[in-house]
């Protein structure tokens, strides 16, 4: 800090605190408070849309997989939801419930994934083991159905590549049955903490104003009291088939984002459980053989742990599209922290970045800029520490 | 639809997919207007804005979403391949000026009073006037 | 290389850099660490800096934007350092290949010293590489 300038401009980045992916934002701070922030993308970006336009559309599925890796089977969801929405079709009922589990699934990893990762930048380290441990079972169960612990292949226009064979049910059940109890415990652990209050209630605030005006989707809406899912509001696969609800918060902190993604976790595993019991009983068809592809525009969306991922497909009639539109929900969650950062102390700034649950690769298609400072400068590992000391401090005082 | 007959003057097409799908092709000068009514009226949310090359022009969708009616309104202007400029609309919604960041790299579109047009995706060493999007011809 | 490689004999401290990746690879590094895998008993750790790594584990396909911080960020590390590829993308580019926005594969900018396919590959596949690699080495 000098005197001729009060900002101070702190980069976070290129190796964001609580993730492995490079990104980039810019802090600006006058003494400990954020007066503004910036956020560079790109490297991440793998020209995937361009990609797509000399594939098939059976080979997209493969592609859009790995546009991210946790978000792996809610971008076929997607994908092939727009391709069947262009077609005007509609996939059989046990391919449904497949979808249904095998995306329930998902969230139940990526939740645990994220709790983890925030527990450890909370200076929760036991949190983080324990989360992740928990969620080794999750990736056992995927791997025994889908042959791999991520990137599933399973989707495909018209249905599902593969079945959930029925002697595997007992199998996924006993594993959702175990996790139900840990869920809780890790629930009760955030609700009951004090600590854990004083580091996330009230910090990084989104009102809901503020969440329409980004466009902000999924649990970082939802916890604004944003009462938006599209499980329910554009129901695609089973989840219209099945009972459960849509979990929101009234407050919008890093406290609520919390609480609704545990909260979320148990309807997810009400959805598993409820699609398991009609698979048992849905024989058919895995998928509805789609034989040619109209010219037409197409689009299709699912709900994916970070909220709505988004595609929208331009066919010419070929077997390949014009044009592929991938919008993912970090895109438009991640600049919420314009609106929730500012005002806010640099020990807090790392935690409300997660809270949001960021998925550069998801939105890099993208990556973050840097920006030069010959100012005071943090990096990405001093901000854990500093989040990590509050605690700390929090715990003694 | 009530929009439909609000602005029947300035719609140019349009295009029921399907009960859950529509597509509205209106002129570029509209667009701000158009855009005011369905986020602050109609209170749709916002998803995303994609561009496409067509032969007939830089083709931009505004996507939103009616979530109490499981519906996707999509917009659609068509802009000059020459000088493909239209406003920005992040005085209306904050969120988008980042996808129009995007979308000028990619396609080369231009948005007028944009508030933070700088470069948002590609490398510095990546050429100025190279769209990745665009086709060739 | 003798008084570097009489360090390894005791420990690894690998350095995780990605380079533009989906992330998936990303994830199944870190999982080594956790409960399961748990590679600290082998005396493989994670260090926060490159200054102080043995090994670099690189994931991703290396975008243009990345591409002079991988040199950087390799001009700063300890010589000798051992890097590893770790997954498709560094590989080969993997289902990226033909991206225009792709700079690699890893080789093409820095040796490489061992490739560890898969998309992504399971921990146990990391673990198996780095130890076969480290037993080459000593």
């Amino acid at each position: 800090m000098t005197s001729e300038n009060k900002r101070t401009v702190i980069p976070i980045g290129p190796y964001h605190p609580l993730q492995e992916e490079p990104e980039h934002f810019l802090l600006y701070v006058e003494g400990e408070k954020v007066v503004d922030i910036d956020w560079m993308a790109g490297y991440n970006h793998r020209g995937i849309e361009k990609l797509a336009e000399r594939m098939t559309y059976d080979q997209i599925t493969f592609l859009v997989e790995r546009v991210c890796g946790i978000c792996s089977t809610s971008h076929p969801i997607a994908f092939t939801n727009a391709v069947e929405d262009l077609c005007g079709i509609d996939i059989p009922e046990r391919a449904k419930y497949i979808r249904s589990i095998v995306g329930e699934l998902e969230r139940l990893h990526s939740h645990l994934l994220w709790a983890g990762l925030a527990g450890h930048y909370l200076g929760y380290d036991t949190v983080w083991m324990w989360a992740w441990k928990y969620r080794e079972p999750v990736l056992d169960v995927m791997e025994a159905v889908t042959g791999n612990r991520n990137n599933y292949a399973m989707m495909k226009a018209g249905g599902v590549r593969r079945d959930i064979d029925n002697d595997d049910i007992p199998t996924i059940l006993k594993m959702v049955d175990e996790l139900t109890p840990k869920v809780d415990l890790l629930l009760k652990a955030v609700q009951d903490d004090p600590v854990i209050h004083a580091r996330t209630k009230g910090v990084g605030i989104l009102s809901p104003a503020d969440a329409r005006a980004y466009g902000a989707v999924g649990p970082t809406a939802r916890a604004s009291g944003v009462d938006i899912d599209i499980r329910r509001d554009h129901p695609y696969a089973a989840y219209n088939l099945v009972e459960w609800k849509v979990i929101t918060a009234q407050n919008g902190d890093v406290y609520d984002k919390v609480a609704v993604r545990l909260l979320e976790m148990f309807e997810s595993i009400s959805i598993i459980k409820q699609c398991l019991k009609r698979l048992k009983v849905t024989g058919g068809p895995l998928d509805a053989e789609i034989k040619e592809v109209p010219p037409g525009p197409g689009l299709g969306h699912g709900e994916a742990p970070r909220g709505e991922v988004f595609h929208y497909i331009v066919s010419d009639g070929t077997n390949s599209p014009v044009r592929l539109k991938i919008r993912a929900p970090s895109f438009c969650n991640v600049p919420t922290f314009k609106a929730t950062c500012i005002g806010e102390t640099v020990s807090d700034a790392a935690l409300i970045l997660a809270a949001v649950d960021p998925c550069y690769c998801c939105t890099e298609r993208m990556s973050v800029i840097e920006a030069e400072t010959g100012k005071r400068t943090l990096t990405g590992a001093d901000l854990i520490r500093l989040s990590r000391e509050k605690t700390t401090r929090l715990r003694r005082g | 639809m009530v929009m439909k007959e609000k602005f029947s003057d300035r719609i140019i097409e349009w295009f029921e997919k399907s009960e859950k799908r529509f597509y509205i092709l209106i002129d570029s000068s509209n667009l701000l207007q158009i855009v005011d009514y369905i986020f602050n009226e109609v209170r749709a949310r916002y998803i995303i804005v994609s561009g496409l090359d067509t032969p007939a022009g830089i083709e931009l969708v505004y996507h939103f979403a009616l979530d109490g009616a499981g519906t996707v309104v999509s917009l659609r202007v068509i802009l000059p391949h020459e000088n493909p400029r239209i406003e920005s609309i992040a005085s209306i919604i904050t969120g988008a000026q980042w996808i129009e960041r995007e979308i000028r790299e990619l396609l080369g579109v231009e948005f007028l009073h944009h508030p933070d047009p700088r470069r948002f995706l590609m490398s510095e060493d990546w050429p100025e006037g190279v769209y990745p999007l665009r086709r060739e011809k | 290389m003798g008084l570097k490689i009489k360090a390894l004999k005791k420990s690894l401290w690998v350095f995780h850099l990605s380079c533009g990746s989906c992330n998936n690879c990303d994830i199944e590094i870190l999982d080594c660490l956790t409960p399961r895998f748990d590679v600290e008993r082998f005396g493989i750790k994670l260090v926060g800096s490159i200054r102080h790594a043995d090994v670099l584990l690189v994931t991703g396909i290396v975008t243009r934007k990345v591409l002079p911080r991988l040199k950087r960020l390799y001009e700063q590390a300890p010589k000798p350092i051992v890097v590893i590829a770790v997954g498709a993308c560094p590989c080969s580019g993997g289902i990226f290949a033909q991206s225009y926005n792709m700079a690699g594969p890893l080789d093409k900018i820095i040796p490489v010293d061992a490739y560890i396919p898969g998309c992504p590959p399971k921990p146990e596949a990391i673990i198996a590489g780095v130890v076969k690699l480290w037993e080459k080495l000593k």
